[in-house]
């Protein structure tokens, strides 16, 4: 069997949260609740879900940004959690991030220049002739003008400065970019230059990207898997086209549903997601999605769903995943 | 040339006050540094046959402002003790910045236990009322201006540690800061390199702000006879001497430094002032 380039393995992140109206006690915020999914060399892994659902925690304990409650995730075969300091520092220069916010994500106080260049300085590579070609060339791959190198941030536009963001990620040659809803922030017609950017980067180079997004139509265009989360678990993961042709969950249907469709004339049904998220401090028993669910029974209240398999490219964790296909 | 710069020095010269604040305060510390060039007399020589003898007003082009009870220029009194009032100011400026930075960045940046420490020390010093603490501080120290510098410095450490702490914790918590952490970079890093540079124009407003402040409690220590020799042209002290004469209509003794203290205070706040709103209006473009 090939070794997937990420490998996550039940990972969970609890946060304590001080209990409302009592001095003392804590209870847990259960942020990221055992998730598990490979990504493979290569491919475009996105992780969906509503706001709030642990999207952006999965990303820090990923990364071991943040300690994971429990749980493991190797890189290329090795447990970045049983990584020293320089191991870890090792893997930070082979996985990248990309953030969704292109104004809070780049200091204010550094010109285009060290930015791009600051993963080349915090590694020590190269000197200053050296530093300074990769970041004309990256410039370059990125479609940034090369004479703009030293201006500042706030001089560029959105989709400017997700393209410095995205140079930055690409300094140290990476081979897994971590994106981070990393169109969400910019105007429509922006986005689909940077997502055209990205997959051409991803030709080019041979990257493997895990990509965060609440936008199920940007995610059907670039992604080859997805991975649909709901209050800190995995619902569905199946492949783009499998999932768009037939959602197994019925979480997945109604964000499917969701999706606005480009053409007034048609008049969208919308069954509608109903009913706000429940909080993850305290999580319904059961399937996490029953009381949203129109199809909840007994059995979902009680017994928490675990992810089965649907068919070859699609995994589900529903009751009533054969009843209701 | 940093753009930001630019555009907060543009801001500042609209401000026709701060502009003001900011030539007086210039002029002044023009004053104090050429102190031994253009002070007539020596500021401490006392002659008593010409003591409590009015100046200019009264045709004594000798003693342009008068001399005090025993005698002394106040004149040249007044120009050394912008001296040593700057150099209070300056020297509080230096010992709180250093020390208040350190304390707030350590508290917001590794939280936790340290954070609470710190903080509830913080609080027992923003609990007493400044000038009773600096006071109380100057008085069991003993008598010299470095003294009073630091009795000074030490009710302004713990609002600058506050301040830093404020804006470090709003600082570490953005996207660049986690960027770079991704990135690898070491807590040396961060802390240098994207947080000091981005909490600067509070830290510079507070600084600003804080010379006046550090002017006027040197005087009111000196008034109050603590920590400052007596002898010593500084303001506060000259106003103490000079109390005792105002009411025998020997005015002058009083009232030149009095009008010292306020343009000193007036100044450097009118500059303070402006500078924060220039630096403010920068931050809200942002």
């Amino acid at each position: 069997m090939i070794e997937p380039i990420l490998r996550v393995d039940n990972l969970k992140k609890y946060y304590p949260v001080k209990k409302t109206g009592k001095i003392s006690g804590h209870d847990l915020l259960k942020a990221v609740d055992g998730i598990s999914f490979e990504i493979m060399e290569g491919e475009t892994l996105a992780l969906v879900g509503e706001s709030g659902c642990g999207k952006s925690t999965a990303r820090k304990v990923l990364l071991r940004m943040e300690e994971a409650t429990s749980g493991q995730v190797f890189f290329k075969g090795d447990n970045i959690y049983k990584m020293d300091r320089k191991q870890l520092r090792d893997f930070r220069r082979s996985a990248q991030v990309i953030f969704q916010d292109p104004y809070s994500s780049l200091d204010p106080k550094w010109k285009v220049e060290n930015i791009i260049t600051e993963p080349l300085t915090i590694h020590k590579i190269g000197d200053k002739t050296t530093r300074k070609e990769t970041v004309l060339r990256l410039m370059n791959l990125v479609g940034l003008r090369e004479d703009q190198y030293d201006r500042y941030a706030h001089e560029f536009s959105g989709g400017q400065r997700q393209r410095i963001g995205i140079a930055r990620a690409l300094a140290l040659n990476p081979s897994l970019i971590i994106a981070d809803e990393p169109v969400s922030a910019l105007d429509v017609s922006i986005q689909a230059q940077v997502l055209n950017l990205l997959q051409d980067l991803q030709e080019n180079f041979g990257l493997t990207y895990l990509f965060i997004s609440h936008d199920l139509s940007v995610v059907r265009h670039i992604s080859n898997r997805v991975a649909v989360m709901y209050l800190g678990k995995l619902v569905e993961i199946a492949d783009t086209n499998t999932l768009f042709a037939a959602p197994v969950h019925p979480y997945t249907k109604m964000l499917m549903e969701a999706i606005p469709l480009p053409d007034p004339t048609i008049k969208q049904t919308l069954s509608g997601l109903t009913g706000e998220v429940p909080s993850p401090i305290n999580p319904p028993s059961g399937c996490r999605f029953s009381p949203r669910c129109p199809y909840a029974t007994d059995i979902c209240r009680e017994v928490e769903p675990l992810l089965i398999k649907i068919n070859k490219n699609q995994q589900a964790a529903c009751h009533l995943a054969q009843l209701l296909e | 040339m940093n753009s930001e710069f630019t555009q907060a020095i543009k801001q500042f010269k609209k401000n026709r006050l701060a502009v003001l604040g900011f030539y007086m305060a210039a002029v002044l510390m023009l004053i104090s540094i050429l102190a031994p060039l253009i002070s007539p007399h020596d500021p401490l020589s006392i002659d008593l046959v010409n003591k409590l003898k009015p100046g200019f007003w009264e045709g004594n082009y000798h003693n342009f402002l008068g001399t005090d009870n025993l005698g002394r220029d106040i004149l040249s009194r007044i120009i050394y003790g912008g001296a040593i009032s700057l150099k209070v100011g300056y020297m509080v400026i230096l010992i709180t910045t250093i020390f208040g930075t350190i304390f707030g960045l350590v508290s917001a940046y590794f939280g936790g236990v340290i954070d609470m420490v710190i903080q509830r020390v913080v609080d027992v010093f923003l609990a007493f009322p400044p000038l009773l603490l600096a006071l109380a501080v100057a008085a069991s120290l003993g008598t010299g201006i470095e003294k009073a510098m630091l009795a000074i410095s030490l009710t302004y450490i713990p609002g600058m540690a506050r301040v830093v702490r404020g804006s470090v914790l709003t600082v570490k918590t953005l996207p660049y800061v986690e960027a770079s952490r991704a990135l690898g970079g070491s807590s040396t890093w961060i802390i240098t390199r994207h947080i000091l540079p981005n909490i600067l124009a509070p830290a510079v407003v507070y600084i600003t702000l804080l010379l006046a402040d550090a002017i006027l409690y040197t005087a009111a220590l000196g008034f109050l006879g603590v920590g400052i020799d007596p002898s010593t042209p500084e303001w506060g002290a000259m106003l103490s001497t000079g109390r005792d004469f105002l009411l025998m209509g020997q005015w002058w003794v009083t009232v030149f430094p009095g009008i010292m203290i306020v343009l000193a205070v007036l100044s450097f706040n009118l500059f303070g002032d402006g500078l924060r709103e220039a630096l403010d209006s920068k931050l809200r473009n942002d």
